[in-house]
């Protein structure tokens, strides 16, 4: 499943940025997003103000998600290093309220 | 840091018999993080191959980057053209804050399609990959 969405951040280091986002929704909703055997991942695009972020937690043991940037489709590979995320899916709104 | 897109393209006369030689290019200044331990699109990071009229219809495909980690591990970067993964190149495995720069490059055919870059996680136990903003990656083409 995947969240997309954008959130006023400036910000100056990249790196504690995405650790800070991260932290917070792995404490928040229990969910894992990076490390071995995640659960979904995340990525920041950290542009000044406008921080474009995407979240994907999977809903299938070993099938990775992503997003195609071209086509905007969902993609599906393969993969052994993922797992399915077994909790309660959270919200758009729940989500952006925690970052 | 202010953000810095440049798309483009600039044209040079073929010489020697050969057609219009164009390139393409893509650079910016914004990082982007991601956990994937798959293949995923850099954002921004995305160009139309020239066409040429050259009788080799080429074009050499190269992306320049930096990165850093924050847990020890290493990357991989890809040059994808549509959906198919043309070359991938796995970086050496660094430690925390260091950056590491490289680059990546292959020969396709210059025929419109879509050219992107993309990275992923290598070890599983990288927490985030950044395209550093104080080297800044160019994704590019150049028919030949």
């Amino acid at each position: 499943m995947m969240y997309k969405f954008t959130k006023k951040i400036s910000c100056d280091n990249p790196q504690k940025c995405s650790s800070d986002i991260m932290n917070k929704l792995e404490t928040k909703f229990k969910f894992k997003i990076h490390g071995k055997n995640p659960e979904g991942h995340i990525s920041i695009y950290h542009e000044n103000s406008n921080h474009l972020i995407w979240i994907f937690l999977y809903d299938k043991d070993g099938i990775n998600e992503s997003e195609n940037t071209i086509t905007k489709q969902i993609v599906k590979v393969k993969s052994d290093k993922v797992i399915k995320f077994k909790g309660k899916f959270p919200t758009l709104d729940q989500i952006k309220q925690t970052i | 840091m202010g953000n810095c897109n440049i798309v483009g393209a600039f044209s040079s006369g073929g010489g020697g018999g050969g057609g219009a030689s164009t390139a393409q290019y893509q650079q910016t200044s914004t990082s982007f993080s991601t956990s994937n331990t798959s293949l995923t699109d850099i954002t921004n990071y995305s160009i139309t191959l020239p066409t040429t009229t050259a009788a080799e219809d080429d074009c050499l495909c190269m992306l320049s980057y930096t990165i850093k980690v924050n847990v020890s591990d290493a990357a991989y970067m890809a040059l994808t053209k549509n959906t198919t993964v043309l070359t991938t190149q796995r970086t050496d495995l660094f430690q925390a804050g260091e950056a590491q720069a490289g680059a990546i490059q292959f020969i396709a055919d210059a025929d419109g399609d879509t050219l992107k870059a993309q990275t992923m996680t290598a070890g599983g136990n990288t927490v985030t990959i950044f395209i550093s903003s104080d080297n800044t990656p160019t994704l590019s083409a150049f028919a030949v």
